[in-house]
């Protein structure tokens, strides 16, 4: 039966990407599709749909996803990675979801602007996919909201396309749910990012602690400083006997320095041991990693007691620090099962789709 | 129309829920509109409020919200739900006789702070003010400060997507929710976290997807001290470009506000002044709080392509400065005075001539006076509302210019723009008229939000920013939302199969 709607599947899928762009090599493994459009997406919902086939999108989890059974849709965005517009007054950008960070950062670093992230080893991902996890400066304090609008098909083949607007009171705001639903709920095929001028000031510093405790004293203290003299992120790596907290601020130079200068030297205790900008510098760096060289970290959003007891092996950290907690970036665990759209945990979200 | 007799059914059912209830017609009355000026028209017109509600419910806790909802799913009554009733869009409106109020400002237990994760859990009936009051003592503040905070309630903020003026700072309600708890239309009780995730798609909801019940807020520490700066421009568009730098800059003001040259007449007048002869101001001669302004403002708006002419020709050379741009930084002093100091040279280079600070405190010292304008120009038999859209930098300057074209020959128009964010802004533009007649009245104002929110979709924009849509902009929401209708229309079947829930706010019937 699942062999049946997969070929029925398949012919479709042919029609709408195709032949080159299909490719089902083997009956007992997925059945993988490239689309390069929003219109081309929506089709093969609808398409899968109507013939029973269930669907996936490529490397959506997290974690090394395990290989999807037979008979299931694996949609791979990669070919749809344009930019559609930038707008450098707004300082926003309008791409499709299947380009990678880092080939934008490359195209923006163009234009000067930034996306100004840390992508824990998901640089080489679409940028759906990256949008849906919670990555160091994707996803900053609170008056900032990086996606700005949103193309998605939903989980029936529907086109929900958001307006390009700051902020709304006009209802639900569907955005910040379908950029984390990616996958699950529906597939992201366009959005619309602020992006950064590259000319505003960065600063870096790096601070060793002697222990875990003290560290995560100095972040949350850091964490709750008031803005623009607060780092923008920080970052806690193990090093040795030691841990180092990476500070990154942003913002006009004599902010950037006097909230250098402050997390180094200020009053209080527990300051840590200033070890220069160089490190943090190295460790914000975006997209150093050639592609197929990065190790794609798995975000746990911790609160503060369970931070307190962490272990940290080589090459993961902690970000994303606010007053109640923060997210460990961790090496990957186990490959997950792949998750299917329209198949969502939360049953609030399956009745959506009629299940 | 006779108010509806209450039915010895209703009542009996309503005491058999064993909560507070009202069946009494000047409690219904009391709480069957909002802040919306239809509501403010009619009564200076004497025109009747009708219809008013079968019953006001009164819950205490949340277990009587769901027993109240419950109860109105099974007997298909609609229930409006109320927070401080401070709406100006008839989002708490009824508009159907067999509507029961839910009035949740009782809701105020579970006050709880939690100083080591920095938050606030707070019941919904809880109002503004007295919730930065109770942290104010702990040395603790949300932040979010809306001019309405005196009578508007915690889910009130929730249900609207409300904003408050330090929102450059803290941001929008939706950036300072943890977790809320909601009770949907068939009397279940969700408890989601924030920001993103499914709480996006209940927040803003004005009570038709649920009604809210609890909710934990951010909170930080009182800034030590507020630094002041402002600057005048000679145009909107440098004045915009100010904005904007400060904003993409890395700079989080605690307030950023351009007035256009109307605007910062009114919003530098003290209110002192305004209550005696009318200020030394242009402005001034129309102020509805002097006896020749509430005797005249009727008349000199009926004139108001006249108007605006006359005051965007005359006020430049009456008073030299032109867009005022008034900013604020808060933090330790050295901190605030850095950001003030950033702020100021970012103005300069944008072509501002600073004028110091005095005229960003003279806002901050008065900045919710102001609001007591608004019942005087009722008051006088006028009208006055606020179309507060948002849209990206870069449109910004058109939406405006396309705006107060469409309303000038109608209506007395000025614009001021707040509430920055990196990617745009959101553009508050004031309005009043009167007509000679009650339906006259109201025919202007429904032109005049009709033109305005034309415009407004037709340059893209949000067509609200943070007062809602209620019963007044629901016609526009399928042009804000397009194809994502469908999907929310589900949403709302979903949540509420029996279509209890404040139905004719928000989407059209």
């Amino acid at each position: 039966m699942a062999r049946l709607s997969a070929e029925a599947f398949l012919l479709r899928a042919r029609e709408i990407c195709g032949a080159e762009h299909v490719s089902w090599p083997d009956p007992s493994a997925a059945l993988r599709v490239r689309p390069s459009t929003t219109a081309q997406v929506a089709s093969l919902v609808r398409a899968a749909r109507e013939t029973g086939c269930r669907v996936c999108v490529q490397g959506r989890d997290d974690q090394a996803q395990a290989a999807p059974a037979a008979g299931i849709v694996e949609l791979e965005l990669r070919r749809a990675d344009q930019v559609i517009a930038l707008d450098a007054t707004g300082a926003w950008v309008s791409v499709q979801a299947g380009l990678t960070p880092a080939a934008l950062e490359a195209r923006l670093a163009h234009e000067g602007f930034t996306l100004r992230c840390h992508t824990a080893g998901h640089g080489h991902r679409t940028l759906a996919e990256v949008l849906a996890l919670p990555l160091p400066g994707l996803h900053g304090p609170a008056p900032f909201r990086r996606v700005i609008a949103v193309t998605a098909v939903w989980a029936d083949g529907t086109t929900l396309r958001t307006r390009v607007s700051p902020r709304q009171a006009v209802g639900p705001d569907p955005r910040a749910f379908l950029v984390g639903g990616h996958g699950a709920c529906c597939v992201v095929t366009e959005v619309c990012l602020a992006v950064f001028p590259a000319s505003v000031p960065s600063g870096f510093e790096t601070l060793a602690f002697p222990d875990l405790s003290c560290a995560l004293d100095a972040a949350l203290r850091l964490a709750g400083t008031a803005p623009p003299l607060s780092p923008v992120e920080q970052a806690l790596a193990p090093d040795g006997d030691r841990w180092l907290l990476h500070l990154w601020f942003r913002g006009p130079a004599a902010c950037v320095a006097v909230g250098r200068d402050r997390a180094a030297h200020g009053p209080g205790e527990g300051h840590g041991e200033a070890r220069g900008e160089a490190p943090a510098r190295a460790f914000w760096r975006p997209f150093s990693a050639p592609p197929g060289a990065e190790v794609p970290l798995s975000p746990r959003p911790l609160s503060i007691e369970a931070l307190a007891g962490l272990e940290l092996a080589p090459g993961e950290f902690i970000s994303g620090f606010t007053p109640a907690g923060a997210v460990h970036f961790a090496l990957p665990g186990a490959p997950a099962a792949p998750v299917l759209l329209g198949e969502s945990a939360d049953p609030r979200v399956r009745a959506l789709f009629g299940v | 129309m006779t108010p509806t007799r209450i039915s010895p059914m209703l009542d009996r059912e309503l005491a058999r829920l064993q909560m507070p209830y009202d069946t009494g017609e000047a409690a219904r009355r009391a709480v069957s509109r909002d802040a919306w000026a239809v509501g403010a028209i009619m009564e200076y017109y004497g025109a009747p409020v009708e219809p008013i509600a079968a019953a006001v419910l009164r819950p205490r806790d949340e277990a009587e919200v769901r027993a109240a909802v419950r109860w109105a799913a099974a007997g298909d009554h609609p229930l409006v739900p109320r927070g401080g009733g401070t709406g100006l869009t008839g989002a708490a409106w009824v508009d159907r006789p067999d509507a029961v109020v839910l009035e949740l400002g009782g809701l105020t237990g579970g006050f709880e702070v939690d100083e080591r994760r920095r938050t606030v859990t707070a019941g919904a009936g809880l109002t503004g003010a007295r919730l930065e009051q109770r942290l104010s003592a702990l040395g603790l503040t949300t932040g979010h400060q809306p001019s309405s905070a005196a009578r508007a309630t915690v889910g009130g903020f929730l249900a609207t997507r409300s904003s408050g003026p330090f929102s450059g700072r803290v941001g929008k309600i939706e950036d300072l929710v943890r977790r809320a708890s909601w009770v949907d239309g068939a009397g279940g009780l969700h408890e989601d976290e924030g920001p993103g995730g499914f709480l996006d798609l209940v927040l803003g909801c004005e009570g038709t997807l649920g009604v809210f019940t609890r909710a934990t807020l951010a909170v930080q520490p009182l800034p030590e001290h507020v630094a002041m700066t402002s600057a005048v421009f000679d145009s909107l568009d440098a004045g915009l470009a100010a904005m904007r730098r400060i904003v993409q800059e890395g700079l989080a003001p605690a307030f950023l506000r351009l007035y256009d040259p109307s605007a910062a007449v009114q919003a530098l007048r003290s209110p002192r002044r305004g209550a005696g002869a009318g200020g030394r101001f242009p402005g001034g001669l129309l102020s509805p709080a002097s006896h020749l302004g509430r005797r005249t403002l009727p008349w000199v708006l009926r004139a108001a392509p006249l108007l605006n002419r006359l005051i965007q020709e005359t006020l430049p050379r009456l008073w030299r400065n032109r867009f005022l741009l008034l900013a604020g930084a808060a933090g330790d002093p050295f901190g605030a005075q850095l950001g003030a100091s950033q702020m100021s040279a970012i103005m300069t280079a944008c072509g501002g001539r600073d004028l110091g600070q005095e005229p960003a405190r003279r806002w901050w010292t008065h900045r919710q006076a102001l609001f007591e304008i608004r019942p005087r120009v009722f008051a006088s038999g006028a009208f006055a509302d606020a179309l507060d859209v948002s849209t990206t930098w870069s449109r910004m300057p058109g939406l405006v210019s396309a705006v107060l074209e469409e309303l000038a020959p109608h209506a007395f128009v000025m614009a001021h723009f707040s509430h920055a964010w990196h990617d745009g802004c959101s553009a508050h533009l004031t309005f009043a008229g009167a007509g000679r007649s009650l339906e006259d009245t109201l025919t202007r104002y429904h032109h005049v939000w009709n033109l305005a929110l034309t415009a407004a979709a037709r340059h893209q924009a949000t067509i609200s920013h943070h007062h809602g849509v209620g019963r007044l902009k629901r016609d526009f929401f399928a042009s804000e939302h397009g194809a994502s209708v469908e999907l929310l229309q589900r949403l709302r079947r979903t949540l509420d199969p029996a279509g209890i829930l404040n139905p004719g706010a928000l989407w059209p019937a």
